[in-house]
């Protein structure tokens, strides 16, 4: 059932509330975000021109949204910004798989339920980029290298939430499948997958925003590898050119890129788990 | 049909794993369901008719005694014994209605187009025509569990294994549903074991039932109630009369059983 993202304006004028009534809170939500946005340009550009910064420190919003276009009307933020999805998208897809793995050896056999508690106590509360050094002893100055990290930014917190989705499958859903005559495999690709989707959608979120830091400041500490650099990359560079407006324009990107991608994985909880009614308050 | 019956459940005892030990839930087991028999397995809650029936089912292995079902011991869960829950999250929420019936047909060997066809007209037999498209959480509980018995049905068990079917519906869909399922039970002669804590529903449904009773439990009587289904009949009122003092009975035994 689709419904609208935003609420009514009027929900949080009540009656009650801590604000006031004034004509700002009778503007649509819209129209307020819009006009905040634009006062905080506004503000930016003013502050710019009027203390005269030196714009080899600082940019204003004019000068980044021109690099920004230029960026993408040339060409040279296409690249990096490819080659950091490439990476994110490899990473993304190897941590997915090896957290399906682990979290079904795990749900299977003992052993594999004490593998992954161990596992992930001990390496989740690690930050993931501080294994880049490792990783770079063991893969060479290689684009290998950024893609283990991220793939290990989004195995643990990926594993850790298929595996709660794994172990609150209802018995009921289970002996069904069970009484179908359903077994090992094909009881997990039938009955238990589907049945913790509600939790692997929540990972999938969690995982990628955790690889999408990652693969950021991976590219910002590693440089280039092969042929083209990265959006951290990219950005290290435009600062190394004195290029203000360009790593502004950079981080525009990585900012847009996230609201895009977050944007992305809520539909698909709306296509799914919203729709089949496995989510609690379906109303996102 | 044979001198065999379909099921026999011989002296079973089972178990479940307590802080000290086993805690033994049901100590003796026994009952047949006969060829196209409906047998009502009713008790007090907790005297574990479940349990015998997930036994039945292949979920759980006696400690003692024997169940054999078509002539071979009970081994596992498999879909030649179709379960039907009480609960009413049995219908798995991320396939539609027709989905629900056409997947456990497709696993249990139907190939794709013959499966579909097959749930399909199953579906609108129960009157479900109209919701083949949507998805668990948008039916009601009587609807749902109606999908759930079109899915046993349509697998064309041996034997249709229910418990409590219709527990958590309120009477006037219990009652609709109870007849739904004597109309498909006479017209395609499968055997049932049907777990109930309703004297009315056992005497309506069964052609005999069962009483189990005691802690740990054991079967205390096995009563033939077939062909009594008007509640205003003699027979009807005597099988409902004597049902009710086995399972007072019972109660007191239990409320005995703890000031010793
Ligand atoms: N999974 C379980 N673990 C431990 N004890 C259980 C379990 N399931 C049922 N029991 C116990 O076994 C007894 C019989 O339960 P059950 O078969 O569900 O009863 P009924 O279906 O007749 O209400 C009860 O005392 C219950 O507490
Ligand atoms: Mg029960």
């Amino acid at each position: 059932m689709p419904s609208s993202t935003e609420t009514a304006p009027p929900a949080d004028a009540g009656a009650g509330g801590r604000r006031s009534d004034g004509p700002w809170s009778r503007l649509p939500v819209g129209l307020r975000r819009s006009a905040l946005l634009v006062a905080l340009l506004g503000v930016w550009q003013l502050y710019v021109v009027a203390a005269g910064v030196s714009p080899l420190v600082f940019a204003g919003p004019w000068d980044v949204a021109a690099a920004f276009a230029e960026g993408w009307g040339g060409g040279a933020l296409v690249g990096p910004t490819l080659t950091t999805l490439r990476i994110l998208g490899l990473g993304m897809l190897i941590g997915t798989a090896l957290a399906v793995v682990l979290t079904a050896l795990a749900v299977a056999t003992r052993f594999g339920d004490d593998l992954l508690t161990l596992l992930t106590a001990m390496v989740n509360p690690l930050p993931s980029v501080a294994i880049l050094p490792l990783a770079m002893l063991w893969f060479g100055l290689d684009e290998t290298v950024l893609v283990f990290v991220v793939a290990n930014a989004v195995l643990w917190p990926m594993a850790v939430n298929i595996g709660m989705g794994f172990r609150t499958v209802p018995a009921t859903t289970l002996m069904v499948g069970r009484s179908l005559g359903l077994r090992s495999w094909r009881l997990i690709r039938d009955v238990h997958l589907p049945a913790a989707l509600p939790h692997t959608v929540a990972g999938v979120r969690t995982g990628w925003a955790f690889g999408w830091r990652t693969v950021i400041a991976a590219e910002l500490v590693f440089g280039v590898a092969g042929a083209q650099g990265g959006l951290g990359f990219f950005i290290n560079e435009a600062r190394f050119h004195l290029d203000i407006p360009d790593v502004f324009a950079g981080l525009v990107t990585i900012a847009l890129i996230g609201i895009a991608l977050d944007l992305l994985f809520t539909l698909l909880e709306r296509r799914t788990v919203v729709r089949w009614g496995m989510k609690e308050g379906a109303a996102l | 049909m044979g001198a065999e019956p379909l099921l026999s459940v011989d002296g079973v005892a089972i178990g479940y794993p307590g802080p000290g030990g086993r805690v033994p839930a049901v100590a003796g087991a026994d009952l047949t369901v006969g060829h196209g028999e409906t047998v009502m397995l009713i008790g007090r809650s907790g005297c574990g008719k479940s349990t015998v029936l997930k036994a039945v089912a292949g979920f759980l292995t006696p400690s003692a005694g024997r169940i054999s079902f078509h002539g071979a011991e009970v081994e596992g869960p498999a879909p030649d014994r179709a379960v039907v829950f009480q609960e009413l999250d049995q219908l798995f929420p991320w396939r539609t209605v027709l989905g629900n019936v056409a997947y456990a047909l497709r696993a249990t060997g139907t190939p794709r187009d013959e499966a579909r066809a097959r749930a399909t007209a199953q579906l609108e037999l129960m009157g479900l025509g109209h919701a083949l498209d949507r998805h668990p959480h948008q039916l009601s509980g009587g609807m749902k569990q109606r999908v759930a018995i079109a899915r046993a049905f349509a697998l064309e068990p041996r034997m249709l294994l229910m418990d409590e079917p219709f527990g958590a519906l309120d009477a006037q869909t219990r009652g609709r549903l109870q007849a739904e399922l004597a109309g498909l039970a006479r017209r395609t002669r499968v055997s049932i074991l049907f777990v109930t804590h309703s004297i009315d529903e056992a005497v309506l449904l069964g052609d005999r039932v069962v009483v189990l009773g005691g802690r740990p439990s054991s079967v205390v009587e096995t009563l033939d109630v077939a062909g009594l289904d008007s509640p205003d009949t003699e027979g009807f009122t005597a099988a409902r009369r004597r049902l009710r003092a086995l399972l007072s009975d019972d109660r007191e035994e239990a409320g005995r059983a703890v000031l010793d």
